[in-house]
């Protein structure tokens, strides 16, 4: 933000909450207070958005009574099945029962329909015995599933991202392998080309 | 941390003690349900050890902590089951929770103090993911806008804008409990 030019309102308006973070550039800071000064429209906008945040902050910021459970944690770190986990499903369950139980009622229709569908579809699908037969699959093993994802399977949303994210880190050192033992033959065929 | 990744007990102990009631607060926050953010916390302090190995020294362990609270957060309210269902700010015995300066809010009347803290929770829980993040990180984790793009994987511009919308967004819903002064 040039600190020389006067700021128009809809410049400073998208300021202010920075400014009132505390996170604006000095220059950009004192644009924006010169602006303040003789600007009542936005002063007062200024105002507003300072206590919408001082009530945000209170009314989210503060939840009393809050009383760790460390031994709890420990027990479920060593392990695997522990109590705790039984526990949190069936809070899951008491959170969730208000709709999904109507839900659930308004599914089973629906549920019916799509088993019926499945079947008539594997049926088709099954092979008749003058089909010729079908082309070797080659099957491509999967990375074995982390004990820890069995016992948390909410986990598994994340888990495939990570999962790429890892293969994705140690892609330029398999480019770099690659292009290490490949060079000479990826010439030789550009040179063919 | 260090120390947790070795699996010495105290020192996680003393992790989990000095940050769990934040990321309860974050968690309700995020939520809009205060029994269930404590179980969110103790799932995200689970997976700080179970992951432990995977922490990198030269990483502020906050932004790590708040990266997996983050997404423990998103998994729970993208749960077919989960959306809009935000009730009234409430404590670990569902009493309703209140304000420290409750008179300073529209009128000294405590229904009118609920209204309030429900509009708000209604609103929170009606901003965009990113922006409720960074706005809670911001306002009740008082996070630098430059840690909160950590977090979220963004630039500390972007941060100014998300937090900027999302204020602004609560200041027009909450302008009966906030006017202008004239």
């Amino acid at each position: 933000m040039d600190s020389g030019r006067a700021m128009s309102c809809g410049e400073v308006r998208e300021e202010l909450v920075a400014l009132l973070d505390g996170e604006l550039e000095p220059g950009t800071a004192e644009g924006v207070q010169a602006h303040l000064e003789g600007c009542d429209a936005c002063s007062r906008e200024c105002a507003a958005l300072e206590a919408t945040r001082r009530k945000l902050g209170q009314a989210l910021g503060k939840p009393e009574g809050v009383e760790p459970r460390f031994e709890e944690l420990w027990a479920e770190v060593g392990s695997a099945s522990s109590e705790m986990a039984r526990r949190r499903t069936a809070t899951r369950t008491a959170v969730r029962r208000g709709g999904a139980s109507a839900s659930g009622r308004r599914l089973v229709p629906l549920a019916l329909a799509a088993g019926a569908a499945l079947a008539v579809l594997a049926y088709r699908l099954m092979p008749t015995p003058d089909a010729p037969p079908a082309e070797p699959v080659s099957v491509v093993e999967r990375d074995p599933v982390p004990p820890e994802l069995l016992d948390h399977p909410d986990m598994f949303v994340d888990f495939v991202i990570v999962r790429r994210l890892e293969k994705l880190r140690q892609l330029p050192e398999l480019i770099h392998a690659a292009s290490g033992e490949e060079q000479p033959a990826a010439n030789g065929e550009l040179g063919h080309t | 941390m260090a120390q947790v990744r070795e699996g010495n007990r105290d020192a996680y102990r003393h992790l989990y003690e000095k940050h769990y009631a934040a990321i309860v607060r974050y968690a309700t926050g995020f939520t809009g349900n205060r029994a269930r953010a404590e179980e969110l916390a103790q799932d995200v302090f689970l997976q700080v050890y179970r992951a432990r190995e995977r922490w990198e020294p030269r990483a502020r362990f906050t932004t790590w902590l708040y990266r997996i609270a983050h997404n423990t957060c998103l998994n729970e309210v993208r749960r077919f089951d989960y959306r809009g269902r935000v009730g009234p700010l409430e404590g670990p015995e569902g009493e309703p929770l209140e304000l420290e300066d409750a008179g300073a809010v529209g009128g000294d009347e405590t229904v009118s103090l609920h209204e309030f803290e429900d509009r708000l929770r209604a609103l929170v829980a009606e901003l965009p993911e990113t922006q409720r993040t960074a706005l809670l990180l911001s306002r009740v984790q008082d996070m630098r806008y430059e840690e909160i793009g950590s977090v979220l994987g963004c630039t500390e511009q972007a941060v100014k804008s998300l937090i900027f919308r999302a204020t602004r967004r609560l200041r027009e819903g909450l302008r009966e409990w906030i006017p202008e002064e004239p």
